[in-house]
């Protein structure tokens, strides 16, 4: 990486400019091994806001569930200014989200979309046990791709009581979101083709605040 | 104004279920005057973590903007397991984001949703732009309905030139959405009138870090 990255100050037009799609994955698993490390940096955040008053330059785009015990940017331990985050119960990409994904990339510069899945998930278990509730219904349509193309074993139950499969299914849906996007935004497709941006998929793990990133990006 | 330790420590089922809509309203006004004095909390967030690894109990929903400057928790002064957030670029409702957050009310029992705009949103500028490219067309479309129905002087322009005019329609978005949210969630419409939730508007402010909550 670039020696003049230095992720504890604010993105600037021209250090968005050096950030590679693989650095950007690499500050981003720096950030999260400080979190759990207990040695975030101590940013100046009233000075980060001042800085991107009127303008932001962030280096990574994270699509990521809504869930309480999730917040991205402390979890990756990112200031005001680094990252855009989009962020919906199930962690799926709809087109509102990959207008957002658009604007943050082909727009906004961002060098990086992680989709990031995580255990335990509220909205992978209710897909998986079919519950039905008001507009939840048809939200948790959209991972039913998800349960439905993971396997198991004679015998295993499909449902939220087996813990194991519900994260799977999690894992699943990261990797189904990743061929979405490619294949519902060809703004993104073309970025990625032409190396200016990454697509990484990634799982968080509620019980020790780790980010295991899946191997390979786009 | 409430006792510190309701925010400071993990949300609990029995915490959640003692916070009312507005005492939850109140948590983040406090939350932000902290972040804006630079008085945050110490909290401890491994902790927070383990406290949390088998469940939560948060005590409100934020939906936001997908802006790289508004880290929601940070600028609410939150821990682990305090609040749902739902994100998107211009911070309007779709059905996807009315599941999440019947989910987060109904099934997860939080007790206020705050729909968030801010100042020198791009989102909307491209919507008062008429910007068009890929899947932002139709998204910036649902932020259309703001821009037509906020007014202008004669001779005053409507586009993203001018930024009092961007976040006054920003504004109207929050009242758009919070309208378009209570007909489009009979769930959480019925919650509010329950008095189980409250729904309040609110904008962040990038060159101050402060929420000013809506009427
Ligand atoms: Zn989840
Ligand atoms: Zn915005």
């Amino acid at each position: 990486m670039n020696p003049a990255i230095n992720n504890s100050e604010t993105q600037t037009k021209e250090s968005q400019g050096l950030i590679s799609p693989a650095d950007a994955i690499e500050l981003l698993k720096e950030g999260n091994e400080r979190f759990v490390k207990d040695k975030s940096l101590n940013r100046n955040l009233h000075a980060q806001i001042t800085d991107t008053a009127t303008g932001q330059y962030p280096f990574a785009a994270v699509i990521s569930c809504i869930d309480s015990r999730i917040p991205t940017e402390i979890i990756f331990d990112q200031g005001i200014g680094d990252i855009f985050n989009a962020r919906i119960a199930g962690n799926f990409v709809n087109e509102d989200i990959l207008g957002s994904l658009e604007f943050a990339c082909q727009l906004a510069g961002s060098k990086l979309i992680v989709v990031m899945g995580h255990t335990s998930c509220g909205a992978v278990k209710g897909a998986c046990d079919h519950a039905q509730l008001g507009n939840l219904t048809q939200m948790l349509d959209k991972i039913m791709p998800a349960v439905d193309s993971t396997p198991t074993k004679e015998g295993e139950d499909r449902n939220s009581s087996n813990l194991d499969f519900v994260n799977r299914v999690s894992k699943k849906n990261v990797q189904l979101t990743i061929a979405n996007i490619k294949s519902n935004s060809p703004v993104l497709n073309a970025l990625v083709e032409r190396n200016q941006i990454g697509i990484i998929g990634a799982m968080y793990d509620v019980k020790t605040g780790m980010v295991e990133f899946f191997n390979g990006s786009a | 104004m409430v006792v510190k330790s309701i925010n400071i420590d993990t949300q609990t089922k029995a915490t959640q279920a003692e916070i009312s809509p507005n005492l939850a309203v109140d948590l983040l006004k406090e939350g932000n005057e902290r972040f804006v004095k630079n008085e945050v909390f110490q909290r401890d967030l491994h902790q927070q973590v383990k406290d949390t690894a088998t469940g939560q109990y948060p005590f409100a929903s934020i939906l936001s903007c997908i802006d790289s400057r508004i880290p929601t928790e940070v600028i609410f002064d939150q821990g682990i397991g305090d609040i749902f957030n739902a994100r998107v670029a211009g911070n309007f409702i779709n059905e996807d984001i009315l599941g999440s957050l019947e989910f987060a009310c109904m099934l997860a029992g939080s007790k206020t949703i705050v729909v968030m705009g801010h100042t020198s949103c791009g989102a909307v500028k491209g919507a008062c732009d008429k910007a068009e490219l890929g899947n932002l067309t139709q998204m910036l479309g649902k932020i259309q309905p703001a821009v037509d129905s906020t007014t202008t002087e004669p001779g005053e322009a409507r586009d993203s030139s001018n930024i009092d005019f961007v976040n006054r329609v920003a504004v109207k978005n929050v009242h758009h959405n919070i309208n378009l949210l209570r007909k489009m969630s009979p769930v959480l419409k019925q919650m509010e009138n329950a008095g189980q939730i409250s729904v309040v508007g609110a904008m962040y402010d990038v060159n101050s870090g402060v929420v000013e909550f809506l009427d």
